[in-house]
């Protein structure tokens, strides 16, 4: 809630130190004041939430949760189940035959006739627990009593756009409100300096279909999430333009306070609030994203020390930090743009998963070791899917298609029960046949976790109460300490 | 398979015994009325097959008298005054065996019949006194029942319904309150357990009208309105005192009396003693005989504490009540436990008709939880759960409502019990039948909880001396532990009920019961019958009962559904005929605008006066505004305030409504209602390429003042007019305006999801009415069938559209003539060339340019596939088909089909005639509705896209329909109904942000966002006015572009001039909107655009570089035109410019400073030369962030 002034030359942005200097003082002097005036009492936060003036106020759990946050690791592109978590000896065993018939279905029938392509890497059993890790992984290895591995996980659609739509909202089609707008909705943010709901795209670009994967859907804007770019800008339109000062603006929002004295009720009082909390985010979310005071161990823990992990590294640091401040959802994607600059791997599965295994091994692997020393691995949910997995069989020789019958993901952190892998796919690693765990049952257990129950968590939309879960969903206890 | 076997050889036997078919037990499906008040007697009708008159019937409980009297299952029964309220079992019994028992139920407030029939409200059965009990049914699939009462003010009137829980009915009712309009008060489906109860506390006193429909108790996936004969009811309605809930909810054997919760209640009727029941163990009765229902109380000799005393640690067993009384409360108690001690813990509430959904928490003395429990499960939302105390020591119960809800009624029942082993005792059947002579078998299941493995004795108590039955064991291991068999004997044949007692070791009994369906009342009497033996076979019998239904139960017909819910139907308002209400005119005053005579007239006098009239500077900035959407120029406002002629507000009226920004501003609301978009949504969000046509064509029909009926029938099936037009097709754009996944995953889904998209589409827009949820099943609450909805998707099924894989084509427009001449000139002028692609260059201009095309999808004649209902709405699983048609709960037809100009099959011009009819009552309601929230923020009916059962009802409905009424008989365009509602005085008050619904004051609120960005470029002068064509593109940040997966994919770059065009000619994009627009909830679908407040939209109005650039463009405006002035000159131009009003004293003393003090300070930051330049700059940009320039006054 109070944000330090940093070195001046802590971070690569247009802030001047003459500006930064004034920002600081501005949060505790002006801005103090002011923002204290507004916002205690009777004032803006504390009026009564109506449909019409949603607030991101926080609001009481379902019931007491057990996670304050989550992460959200979204591999865009869909990595492979049998290259990652999920090892079969009977698919090593008979690859180059072709998949038997009982296994496929006609989606897959359609779509890759290949043959079977048994997997390049080893596994092992790791932690007391032995959970078999494929070699890819092997700093996250260490971590394997921290994880619940699902892999039984099971989506609707072959296509990334839709993909993506359902495990971020729920549906296959477009207009719903994605998984972080619901918990923004139901349980409100509690900072009111940084936004609720940070998404972090891809150095190479966003997910295909953009916007709508972090989008309010039929919600009000105030519950969409709000990408952060881990350099630069941290925020769209964060910094003022470059001819203008803090100190100019500081002057201007001074202006615009007197000149709207008498807008003190409801709608009119709350807008010019806004404008308090868009200044104090200007010194908030910078501080966020300045990693200058991270020490050198911590730097290397997430793998910023080297220039192939250094970029997801940074953001889930970022991340970190972010939930540190009470940022309630934060999602990270790994892979934009297209074909192999995503774990979308049709060309060749291993050089495409050498490369993004390589980017992510070690920062997701630091990001739970760092949690854990700072006692937040408790209160903070880490997630990890993509929007689907890959096909046991080839394509065009080394690559493996989309397959979103049974694929692989993994829960850690807050109120999961870690060292387990969850469910079974079939003998090939194709679909899944004990214990399915589908995007809305993933997603009822997610917001479980976050205190939530996803059958009380509506929002009525025309003509009925609409559900993240929409009319399914079941919270899977086994993955719960 | 052994069960199977055993299975098939039992049915073997069974067609083998020659008796079997002769020897059948009578049956018994119901009584009616199924139920009587003490100290009464009544005619009742016994329903089922029996062979003996007068037949035989057996009671289990006192106070009730059968006398069997004719053939055709006639009785008299007589229940004594003093009779214990509550169920009775009854069944009828002959030498052959007794039917399954059936519930009577003993009330205690007098009694009648229901009288059908009463489905709508013209026929509603009059209640004529209260309290009352009527017994009814709901006789056939889609019944509705409606009953007339009359209540006077301060009156609480409770009305409930024993139907599933206590007769056994399968039904899942919902009861609800209706007032005589139509607008449902109050409703209730489930009210612990499927029978409802509703309240309704009335403002004043009036006939109100209760209304009983149901569901199967068992879902199905058709969900009709349930109905048949056995579908009773009783119905109690009261505004007396009426019982809700005990305090304790369990009490001991001691019997003390009771505190009571109600409604109504009077001191008497507070406190009453329960009554035991000797046929029911474990409960007790509490009934009162003036107060209406009875509450039955478990009853055990566990220690019942009061929640008063739970400081101390609760002692185990016992039991206590307690209460949530605050929102969010927990309760906390403690047990103090000894190591290994196990204790079942239970929290109950909602069985007994509490609100309460109790959760619990359990820590362990050092404060770690040791068990967290909700549900026990997906049926049940009371909760049990059993601790072993891992040391010594107090641990904690905290008890919480899951849904943070409390209130006075918010009981709660906990029971503690050591965990102790124990048993019951199941009876295998509810009856046995065996020859005289041979031994009769009654199975009973044994239920050993918690380890116990003790021996037990069972015997039957109260045979007759002629019937033997020796006692036998259960052994606690071994083949008996779980199943034994007592064996009956009796020389002579006979009839007998008989109760089945268990006893172990340490002499503790309980008594075998069993349970009857749904009845959650158990049965002790088991029934035991010795049959004469019968004569050996002399001839082969005639099988008589062949002839014979198998079932005396009635399926119901698959009926179609949405005619038979015209009973809730004919009674929703808005389904009914528009009124001709005649504006209410007021005592001692002159006649004013209609408008405010309907409004005045709903105003709570008590509320205050209402708000002055509006200055005229306010008028005009807010008429411009709304009319379209721009603010006043100073010269317009000059004009407006010197025009003293008592007409210059309606002659200002006039001008804004016949200038071409009407058009532009008004269309946009009309786009947010028909989801339009100029991109497909998903993966690729591909452009629809022309889908502008069909914007410019909606600015063009506003502006036009076209009869909006005219232009819903274009919009559907402007292609199959007698007098289509290229415009009248670009109109059908309407149609594929949704979103579309090029890449489906699964390509029949997508065909149907377009289709639903389409019909959904309509339904709201025109109708108001949410049919989508019609897809998979019958509508929950709607009167509108799974068929309807396929007969309305059958309407659109001709439809294509036009695309080669993921291209997508636009249609041609022209006449089939045209278009015909136009092919044959392309193969003509092919043919010349030899072929198209070789040396066709030179020939090229011989091809005529193409016809003019649009985005809409085409018919391709010939007869249309059939339609089909897919079950639960998956278009792999077909079942019946179904031809084009409408909801029936309309009760209109479908106009006839006219001959056809075009190869089209005819059914959209049919559905949207039918839409357009005049006798269509919603349409119109729909359309004034959308007309008044887009004037006042809020519609008369707040759901503008729902004027269904479950949408909001109208505030005002007389109004809503004599402006529906006016729009008819005003030619059906827009203009007409703008200039009623902004010439009304609600509409010219001072405003305020305090809506309070009643118009009192003007209710003010933020501008939309393109009405945003159009008034700080009108402001400027930067913005240019239109000319017709595709699109434009403003420049779009950097920052946005970078979120795509291919950065600047999809946008395009247009000319400044271009991208000073007004904000509804930008290109709409469904997965990226400039930050300006976005930040104000810009949408493209909604019913009503949400209003955020977010700091990251402040922080593009403080930073973005469309806002740095008009302010930028403002400063120079400024400059331009006062040069040389002075800062209080610029200062007093600008607020005229932007605010439309001289700044006051304080503003300019401010803005003066302001000017001053920014100047200095860039100047020394800087050191620039034009410091005054930009301080002006900074100050436009202040004022384009004030409410004053973004909200609506």
């Amino acid at each position: 809630m109070d944000p330090r002034i940093e070195p001046a030359d802590s971070i690569d942005t247009s802030w001047g130190s003459s500006r930064r200097e004034c920002l600081g003082r501005l949060a505790g002097g002006f801005l103090g004041t002011a923002l204290t005036a507004l916002l205690s009492g009777d004032g803006f936060f504390d009026s009564p939430a109506r449909a019409e003036d949603p607030t991101l106020e926080p609001k009481a759990s379902h019931h007491p949760a057990k996670a304050k946050s989550i992460i959200i690791l979204f591999m865009y592109g869909g990595p492979s189940q049998v290259d990652l978590f999920d090892p079969k000896p009977e698919l090593q065993k008979r690859s180059g035959q072709a998949m038997p018939a009982s296994v496929l279905d006609k989606g897959l029938q359609a779509r890759n006739p290949g043959t079977l392509l048994g997997s390049k890497y080893a596994f092992r059993k790791h932690g007391k627990s032995g959970v078999e890790i494929s070699e890819l992984f092997p700093h996250l290895a260490k971590r394997a009593d921290d994880l619940a591995v699902i892999r039984s996980l099971r989506a609707d659609s072959f296509a990334h756009g839709s993909g993506l739509l359902q495990m971020n909202t729920g549906f296959v089609r477009q207009g719903f409100p994605s998984l972080g707008s619901w918990v923004a909705y139901g349980l409100g943010s509690e900072n009111r300096n940084l936004p609720g709901y940070v998404v972090m795209l891809d150095q190479r670009g966003g997910p295909i279909s953009g916007p709508p994967n972090w989008g309010n859907g039929f919600m009000p804007a105030t519950y969409q999430g709000t990408p952060l770019r881990s350099s630069g800008d941290p925020i769209l339109h964060l910094t003022p333009p470059a001819d203008v000062s803090v100190e100019q603006q500081r002057n201007q929002i001074e202006l615009l306070r007197s000149l709207s004295r008498d807008d003190r009720d409801g709608a009119l009082g709350a807008r010019i609030a806004s404008y308090e909390l868009a200044f104090r985010m200007q010194s908030s979310a910078p501080e966020a994203v300045d990693l200058s005071r991270e020490t050198p161990a911590t730097r290397s823990l997430y793998g910023l020390d080297d220039p192939r992990t250094e970029p997801f590294g940074r953001r889930l640091l970022i991340a970190r930090r972010l939930v540190e401040r009470g940022v309630r959802i934060v999602q990270v994607y790994s892979g934009g743009g297209h074909n192999d600059e995503n774990w979308d791997a049709h060309g060749d599965v291993n050089r495409n998963h050498e490369l993004h295994c390589g980017e992510t091994d070690r920062p997701i692997a630091g990001l739970l070791a760092d949690l854990e020393s700072r006692g937040l691995l408790d209160e903070t949910l880490i997630v990890w899917t993509g929007e689907f997995g890959r096909t046991p069989t080839g394509q065009n020789g080394k690559g493996r298609d989309h397959s979103p019958r049974g694929f692989s993901g993994w829960l850690a952190g807050g109120g999961v029960k870690g060292g387990q892998a969850f469910g079974r796919t079939d003998d090939f690693g194709y679909a899944a046949v004990e214990d399915v765990v589908h995007i809305h049952d993933l997603h009822a257990t997610i917001l479980h976790l976050l205190g939530i129950d996803h059958r009380l968590l509506t929002y009525f939309h025309s003509g009925r109460d609409y559900r993240l879960t929409d009319v399914s969903g079941r919270v899977v206890r086994e993955l719960i300490a | 398979m052994p069960a199977r076997y055993l299975a098939s050889l039992a049915f073997l036997v069974a067609a083998l015994d020659p008796t079997a078919a002769r020897a059948a037990a009578p049956a018994l499906s119901r009584i009616e009325p199924p139920g009587a008040a003490a100290g009464s007697s009544i005619d009742a009708k016994f329903i089922g097959t029996f062979k003996t008159t007068p037949f035989r019937v057996a009671v289990e409980g006192a106070g009730v008298t059968i006398e069997p009297r004719g053939a055709k299952g006639e009785a008299r029964i007589t229940v004594a005054p003093d009779a214990l309220p509550g169920s009775r079992w009854v069944r009828v019994y002959d030498e052959d065996g007794a039917s399954e028992p059936r519930p009577f139920i003993v009330g205690s407030l007098p009694e009648r019949t229901e009288n059908e029939p009463n489905d709508e409200v013209a026929k509603a059965d009059p209640i004529d006194r209260l309290p009352a009990l009527v017994n009814g049914k709901l006789e056939k699939s889609g019944d509705v029942d409606v009953f007339a009462v009359r209540v006077e003010p301060g009156r609480t009137l409770v009305a409930s319904i024993d139907a599933y829980s206590h007769l056994g009915s399968p039904l899942d009712a919902v009861l609800q309150i209706v007032s005589p309009e139509g607008f449902v008060l109050a409703q209730n489906d489930d009210h612990g357990g499927f029978d409802p109860l509703v309240v309704l506390e009335p403002k004043t006193s009036g006939t109100f009208l209760v209304r009983i429909f149901g569901f199967p108790s068992t879902a199905d996936s058709s969900i009709r309105f349930a109905g048949g004969e056995s579908m009773l009811y009783r119905l109690t309605v009261t505004d007396g005192p009426c019982l809700d809930q005990a305090i304790p909810a369990r009490i001991t054997p001691d019997f003390a009396p009771v505190e009571l919760l109600g409604w109504n209640l009077t001191t008497e009727s507070r406190r009453i003693v329960p009554r035991t029941d000797p046929t029911d163990e474990g409960f007790a009765i509490v009934a009162h005989p003036s107060a209406a229902r009875v509450i039955r109380v478990p009853r055990d000799a566990a220690r019942v504490v009061d929640e008063s005393a739970a400081s101390q640690p609760l002692p185990v067993p016992s039991s206590l009540t307690g209460r949530i009384a605050t929102p969010g409360e927990v309760d906390r108690f403690t047990m103090r436990l000894i190591k290994n001690d196990r204790v079942r813990v239970r929290v109950s509430a909602h069985r007994f008709g509490s609100p309460v959904d109790p959760t619990l928490v359990i820590r362990d003395p050092d404060g770690k939880v040791v068990a967290d429990v909700d549900d026990s499960d997906r049926n049940d939302r009371d909760l049990e759960t059993v601790v072993t105390a891992g040391r010594d020591g107090d641990f904690r119960l905290e008890i919480a409502d899951l849904h943070r809800r409390s209130g006075p009624r918010s009981l709660y029942l906990v029971d503690l019990e050591r965990i102790d082993p124990d048993f019951s005792v199941k009876l295998g059947a509810h009856q046995v039948v065996a020859e005289a002579g041979k031994p009769a078998k009654l199975a009973l299941e044994i239920d050993r909880r918690d380890g116990f493995e003790g021996d037990l004795e069972i015997r039957a108590v109260g045979l007759p001396e002629s019937i033997t039955a020796p006692t036998v064991k259960s052994a606690g291991k071994g083949p008996n532990s779980k199943k034994v068999e007592l064996v009956f004997e009796s020389k002579l044949p006979s009839s007998t009920t008989v109760r089945v007692e268990a006893r172990d070791a340490k002499g503790r009994t309980r008594r075998a019961s069993t349970k009857i369906g749904t009845i959650d009342r158990p049965l002790y009497d088991a029934f035991l019958t010795f049959k004469p033996t019968p004569p050996a076979p002399k001839t082969d019998p005639k099988p008589k009962d062949e002839s014979k239904p198998k079932s005396t139960a009635t399926t119901p017909a698959p009926a179609d559904l949405g005619a038979s819910r015209i009973g809730v139907a004919s009674t929703h308002w808005s389904f009914r005929p528009l009124g001709r209400p005649t504006p209410p005119v007021a005592k001692g005053r002159a006649p004013g605008h209609p408008i405010d005579a309907f409004l005045d007239a709903e105003r709570d006098p008590a509320a205050g006066p209402v708000a002055a009239d509006a200055d005229r500077r306010t008028l005009i900035r807010r008429l411009f505004f709304d009319i379209i959407g721009l603010p006043p120029s100073t010269d317009e406002i000059t004009a407006f305030l010197v025009d003293t002629a008592p007409d210059a507000y309606e002659r200002l009226v006039d001008r804004l409504l016949a200038r071409p920004e009407y058009g532009e501003r008004w269309a946009r609301h009309w786009l947010d209602v028909v989801r339009y978009a100029e991109t497909n949504g998903y993966e690729r969000d591909g452009a629809k390429p022309g889908a502008w046509k069909y914007r410019d064509r909606v600015i063009d029909v506003l502006n036009r003042d076209m009869p909006f009926d005219q232009f819903v029938v274009e919009q559907i099936a402007g292609d199959e007019l007698e007098d289509a037009r290229p415009e009248t097709r670009i109109s059908t754009t309407f149609l594929r305006l949704g979103t579309w996944d090029d890449e489906p995953a699964d390509p029949l889904v997508d065909r149907y999801d377009q289709l639903d998209d389409v019909v959904g589409t309509t339904a709201t827009a025109f109708l108001g009415i949410t049919l989508r949820c019609a897809r998979c099943h019958d509508h929950k609450f709607e009167p509108f069938s799974q068929a309807e909805y396929y007969r309305m998707l059958a309407v659109f099924e001709p439809l294509v559209r036009p695309q080669t894989d993921r291209i997508e084509h636009q249609w041609f427009v022209c006449s089939p003539d045209e278009w015909n001449t136009y092919r044959s000139e392309v193969v003509r002028a092919a043919g010349n060339s030899g072929a198209f692609g070789s040396g066709a260059s030179a020939s090229l201009p011989l091809i005529p340019p193409p016809p003019d095309s649009a985005y809409i999808w085409r018919e391709d004649g010939g007869t249309p596939a059939p339609t089909r209902i897919f079950r639960r709405g998956d278009p792999t699983q077909p079942l019946e088909t179904v031809e084009p048609g409408v909801p029936a709960a309309l009760g209109l037809s479908i106009p006839e089909r006219r001959s056809m100009p075009s190869r089209s099959s005819g059914r959209r011009l049919r559905l949207a005639r039918w839409i357009a009819d005049a006798a269509n009552p919603l349409t119109p309601r729909v359309i004034v509705n959308r007309l008044w929230q887009w004037h006042f923020g809020t519609g008369l009916v707040a759901t503008s896209n729902d004027l269904g059962v479950m949408g909001d009802a109208p505030t005002h409905p007389e109004l809503l329909d004599w402006l529906a009424r006016e729009y008819l008989e005003r030619g059906r365009g827009w203009k007409a109904i703008h200039r009623l509602i902004v010439t009304s005085s609600a509409y010219r008050r001072l405003g305020s942000t305090a809506d309070d619904g009643a118009l009192a004051a003007f209710p003010i609120r933020k501008l939309e966002a393109e009405a945003v960005r159009d008034a700080m470029l009108a402001v400027t002068g930067e913005l240019r006015f239109r000319r017709p064509g595709p699109s434009v593109y403003p420049e779009m940040p950097r920052a946005v572009l970078e979120g795509q997966s291919r950065p600047g994919e999809g946008w395009g770059r247009s000319t400044p001039a271009d991208a000073a065009l007004r904000s509804i000619y930008i290109f709409s994009k469904r997965s990226i909107t400039l930050p300006e627009l976005d930040t104000f909830d810009t949408t493209s679908s909604c019913e009503r655009r949400p209003r955020s407040v977010t700091a990251p939209g402040a922080l593009t109005f403080l930073n973005g570089e469309f806002i740095t650039a008009r302010a930028k463009a403002f400063a120079d405006r400024l400059r331009r035109e006062i040069p040389g002035g002075s800062p209080s000159e610029r200062v007093a131009r600008a607020f005229e410019l932007a605010l439309g009003r001289p700044p006051t004293p304080h503003e300019t003393t401010e803005s003066v400073r302001f000017l001053e003090r920014q100047a200095r300070l860039i100047a020394a930051e800087s050191r620039r030369d034009d410091a005054g330049e930009a301080a002006l700059a900074s100050f436009c940009l202040v004022l384009f962030n004030l409410n004053d320039f973004v909200m609506m006054r």
